[in-house]
């Protein structure tokens, strides 16, 4: 049975997948494609969101801000699960390189959280009248920013890699089981205190002209996620790997891929 | 009870005993820094009654955290938290055992003197029943939140600061439906919901927080 | 689909909101930089390192 499990094909992508060295030279090669093609999906989007999309009747051109906002706060999010799912995979199956992607997600995704709050702030200004507002959505996006840095704090406590990973591993795990929880207390903690003037949220009906430009902004920062989390991952190959003799090869060869 | 769960619960109730000044230290704080706010804002008591059940709140939240610090510290440095790594028993068990010490020794003192708090502050009459149920099961979870934090962080020089920074986030669900129940009940609306949810936390933070405790403690022995 | 401003100036103008959308775009683009040029930079400062350690350990092992 053992042996079943170890030679079957279906298996074998996952060790594979495991070994930083084969990981290294396979996102050398996706990478130049996958910058290729998020470069011209934000271009595209942009110019359109920017340019060609109709105004917004009440917000006017302030709403633009959209085409950078909600795909920004979407991948904040998302980020956080990515970098939790694979703590646990780590964890769970003792991956090295898994505990690299974890490790490399939390600064994108820090610094996605904090683009998520800078727009929403600027967009804020002509639209509500002040820069900061104690909205659920904005406020459920500090304690995210909060918990981002939290585990960026703890990574860089530890002595040993080994207990600076599995905790991390677990500090994400747990601060995953608390989002759901979180948003939802800051969700009823808002209706509880929203004063009656001021109506934030937005009519969610969109004009498909507006919304077309959005979903290629969307897609075209998954793939910028995408690779901004590979050049991150990569960085920390080389460096964790430092002593192993590819890594010498790659240092005296010239050239990175 | 089972698995080292009274054992360790008698041992650190008899160790705060016996460091009685140290177990006082964060019911000073949050007497004292409840002095700061009538200083800090106004002496005036309807302005303090609006605020108060939140005040109130915020400093049992930052004492709780203050002594949170030592949860394992004392542990770690005399070495029988490695005996109790390598001891067969799960780990889950003793953990929920020192962290129901630790609140017996925080929460329960600091509910037990809100109300004085409260007269202090000028909170409304109906308020002091909401503040001592809600603190009652609100500090239980606040514990055992921060025994996460302080596992993840016993093998660190200058934890404290970093435990601070990696439970606070946790804690914002707490401090929403804890104050919540207060202030509903001060507006006369109906306090059991935002209790029950309190309860709900609860009962959560007791089934997982000690396993994520005893997983972060392990790490202990490897740094 | 046509382009919603009259001109060039009027597309960064934006009726007075081009600050507030401009900013945010230009905010944007220095972060997204950031995460690209970072990595890269640490990579490169990573290899150079190794390489820099195996000449020094190639030198010493000459001189002895």
């Amino acid at each position: 049975m053992n042996r079943l499990l170890n030679w079957s094909p279906s298996w074998q992508w996952f060790h594979r997948l495991g070994s930083p060295r084969w990981f290294y030279q396979a996102s050398g090669r996706w990478l130049p494609w996958l910058s290729l093609l998020a470069l011209t999906l934000l271009l595209t989007g942009l110019v359109w969101g920017l340019g060609f999309a109709p105004q917004d009747a009440k917000q006017g051109n302030s709403f633009r801000i959209i085409y950078l906002h909600v795909p920004v706060s979407f991948l904040a999010l998302a980020g956080y699960y990515i970098m939790a799912i694979a703590g646990a995979i780590g964890l769970i199956w003792k991956m090295k390189l898994s505990y690299m992607v974890m490790k490399a997600a939390a600064p994108v995704g820090a610094a996605l959280t904090f683009l998520a709050l800078f727009t929403g702030a600027v967009w804020g200004k002509p639209t509500w009248g002040t820069y900061w507002v104690w909205d659920a959505r904005v406020t459920s996006m500090l304690i995210l920013l909060f918990l981002y840095l939290g585990i960026l704090a703890l990574q860089y406590a530890f002595h040993s890699n080994e207990a600076g990973n599995k905790a991390s591993a677990i500090l994400a795990l747990v601060g995953t089981a608390n989002i759901p929880i979180i948003y939802k207390s800051v969700d009823w903690w808002y209706t509880l205190h929203q004063p009656a003037t001021i109506k934030l949220t937005s009519a969610p009906s969109m004009h498909p002209d507006m919304f077309a430009p959005l979903l290629v902004m969307i897609v075209g920062f998954y793939c910028f996620y995408t690779v901004a989390l590979l050049l991150f991952t990569r960085a920390e190959i080389l460096r964790r790997e430092r002593k192993s003799v590819w890594v010498r090869e790659l240092a005296l060869g010239g050239p990175a891929l | 009870m089972h698995g080292g769960f009274s054992a360790y619960l008698r041992r650190d109730l008899l160790l705060a005993y016996r460091r009685r000044g140290e177990a006082a230290s964060p019911l000073i704080f949050f007497i004292m820094v409840s002095t700061l706010i009538p200083l800090g804002i106004t002496p005036e008591s309807g302005r303090l009654a609006e605020i108060a059940p939140g005040i109130i709140w915020v400093m049992a939240l930052l004492a709780t955290l203050l002594s949170t610090d030592g949860l394992f510290a004392n542990d770690y440095q005399d070495g029988s938290l490695e005996q109790l790594l390598i001891s067969p028993q799960l780990l889950a068990m003793p953990v929920l055992g020192k962290v129901t010490a630790h609140w017996m020794v925080t929460g329960l003192p600091l509910t037990l003197v809100s109300p004085l708090l409260g007269v202090m502050l000028s909170l409304p009459q109906e308020g002091y029943l909401p503040l001592l149920a809600s603190l009652a099961l609100g500090t239980a979870c606040l514990s055992l939140i921060g025994a996460v934090g302080a596992a993840l962080t016993v093998s660190l020089r200058r934890g404290g600061l970093l435990l601070s920074l990696l439970v606070m986030p946790l804690y914002m669900p707490v401090i929403i439906f804890g104050s919540a129940t207060v202030q509903s009940a001060i507006d006369g609306f109906v306090w059991f919901g935002p209790l029950a949810i309190l309860g709900a936390m609860l009962a959560a933070a007791v089934a997982l927080c000690p396993l994520a405790s005893a997983g972060a403690l392990r790490l202990a022995s490897i740094n | 689909m046509k382009f919603q401003f009259e001109n060039i100036t009027q597309l960064f103008v934006m009726d007075g909101h081009g600050v507030f959308v401009w900013t945010a775009v230009l905010v944007s683009l220095v972060v997204m930089l950031w995460l690209i040029v970072k990595p890269l930079a640490d990579s490169r400062a990573a290899l150079k390192d190794v390489s820099g350690d195996i000449t020094r350990a190639a030198l010493t092992r000459g001189d002895a």
